[in-house]
């Protein structure tokens, strides 16, 4: 171990024996708190070194990475630094690497659940996206555990079948409630058009669940269609009107002006 | 002059351990970064004197079996910590706060929920939810967070301990860090601020902080110099225009987020 270095004059072989050490928590780093992860150490010394730097840098993250997914082993508290540096760096090579060792999950003996995990998580938060077929294979592998992390992936790319994957899923309320979370998210990211359909799909599918899982996700539903009343959002309404000024107070919908009788005549 | 507690317990090693651990701590002077651990050691006064010279005993021992400089020291110091004086139950604040970084939460909560949220999802929650007191359902994987890794630093309000901690302090990334005297130029990190309660906590001991707690990973960690003072104090960040005083700080062994105050703010 050794004082906090700068790895600008360091060759390429140097920089990756370095990122390994620091990745092992056996490099002093620049970090915000003692308790701090590792990897985000190494962003700051990325961030202030030179582009040769920075650039070996990338190259040995992908170079760990490749290694690691040959076999999938490795200290875990290293794998998941390095997979959450991964992560941050975005390089498609290494997301390709990881798709390949996901896809052989059956076949490779001895990686941890918590790696598994970490893998499938990295895959979800790193662009680019997979295809849905990739997360339904995953799905199949193991509906159990890996149910949650599929539908964060095929959310990314496919709601409706997001939506769908929902009746296949194990009737476990925690998964039912991280489910409602991942709904909402992809829902604040809907064209505000696609938004309702997205609810009544989503309700539509729910009578196939089971009554664990589906029950949070009810509660979500129903907490989007109560949105949609007038004066729903109160805070919202309110924060509005403390930057807008009152003018701005949201109206309530008159029932009246919606009805095709409403409309202006002639 | 009363020699420092490092150099009593330093006089109480044999020769041979007392050569080997001083040489450790000269060679330490070259480098920024150790020769501040080495700064700390010499300026302790917050452990007894049997734990000091445990501390370096175990040192020594590490040394001498063949261990680096640095990892030696972190061994012996991995064994020390939670040995600060414990502040007596009745002097306890009642609540108690942290800064962390956006990403780091934002992982705890990831990893609190195996396979259940990603890191980014956790994000995006803490985003949403920052300043609102009702967390609806991300409220179930907020909780089981840990509040930090292995050893928890935190601080309080020492005028009004059932206050937020950072009530009185400003309200800028830039000078709550310089106020906890934590990170530099290059950290513009998205901050949470994590508010919780003692006793919705479980009441965990709570020690002043020493060189040990600090180990080889806590570059702004500064021993306090009045050995009788009830909990360390953290160095404001140079050049603090403001003039913000230093503040208490105190380690506790990791816990959960169950005694959590919201709203938690993003910054």
């Amino acid at each position: 171990m050794s004082a906090i270095v700068s790895i600008d004059d360091l060759g390429h072989e140097d920089i990756r024996a370095w990122l390994k050490r620091a990745l092992e928590g056996k490099e002093l780093l620049p970090k915000l708190a003692p308790d701090e992860y590792p990897y985000l150490g190494v962003l700051r010394v990325d961030k202030t070194s030179k582009p040769a730097a920075r650039d070996s840098l990338r190259r040995a993250c992908v170079q760990l990475v490749r290694e690691f997914c040959e076999d999938g082993g490795g200290e875990v508290a290293y794998v998941k630094e390095l997979l959450a540096l991964m992560a941050a760096f975005q390089d498609p090579e290494a997301v390709e690497l990881l798709a390949r060792l996901a896809s052989r999950f059956p076949e490779v003996q001895g990686i941890a659940r918590e790696v598994r995990f970490a893998v499938l998580a990295a895959l979800v938060d790193t662009p680019p996206p997979r295809e849905m077929a990739f997360w339904d294979k995953v799905l199949s592998q193991n509906p159990e555990e890996y149910a949650g992390l599929a539908l964060s992936g095929v959310l990314a790319t496919n709601p409706e079948h997001g939506v769908a994957m929902l009746r296949c899923f194990p009737d476990d309320e925690r998964l039912g409630e991280a489910a409602a979370i991942k709904l909402d998210l992809a829902w604040d990211d809907l064209q505000p058009r696609q938004r309702f359909q997205f609810v009544q799909d989503v309700q539509a599918v729910l009578p196939k669940c089971g009554r664990r899982f589906a029950a949070p996700v009810q509660a979500w539903a129903d907490s989007k269609r109560a949105a949609r009343t007038a004066g729903a959002n109160a805070s919202l309404g309110a924060g509005i009107a403390k930057i807008l000024g009152p003018e701005s107070h949201a109206r309530a919908r008159s029932p009246r002006l919606c009805r095709p009788e409403a409309l202006p005549v002639g | 002059m009363t020699p420092s507690k490092y150099h009593e317990a330093l006089n109480a090693l044999a020769a041979d351990s007392r050569q080997a651990v001083e040489a450790v701590f000269v060679a330490w002077e070259g480098d920024v970064a150790l020769a501040r651990i080495g700064r700390n050691v010499a300026g302790e006064t917050a452990l007894t004197a049997a734990d000091f010279l445990s501390l370096l005993t175990h040192f020594d021992e590490a040394l001498a079996a063949g261990g680096p400089g640095q990892e030696s020291w972190k061994v012996a110091c991995y064994g020390h910590q939670l040995r600060g004086r414990q502040i007596p139950e009745d002097r306890c604040p009642e609540v108690l706060g942290r800064v962390k970084s956006l990403e780091a939460h934002a992982r705890a909560v990831s990893e609190a929920s195996p396979g259940l949220l990603t890191p980014e999802e956790a994000k995006k929650q803490l985003l949403k939810h920052s300043g609102s007191a009702n967390v609806a359902g991300f409220e179930r994987f907020l909780r089981p967070a840990p509040l930090g890794r292995h050893i928890v630093w935190a601080t309080f309000n020492d005028e009004e301990p059932r206050s937020d901690p950072f009530g009185r302090l400003p309200k800028t990334r830039a000078g709550i860090r310089t106020a906890l005297g934590l990170g530099g130029p290059i950290f513009d990190d998205t901050l949470v601020l994590l508010v919780w309660s003692h006793a919705g906590s479980g009441r965990p001991p709570l020690h002043r902080p020493t060189i040990a707690d600090a180990a080889d990973d806590n570059p702004y960690f500064r021993p306090c110099a009045d050995a009788h003072c009830l909990w360390g104090l953290t160095a404001p960040l140079a050049p603090n225009p403001d003039g913000l005083v230093p503040q208490p700080e105190v380690v506790m062994r990791e816990i959960s987020s169950r005694g959590l105050l919201l709203p938690f703010r993003v910054l």
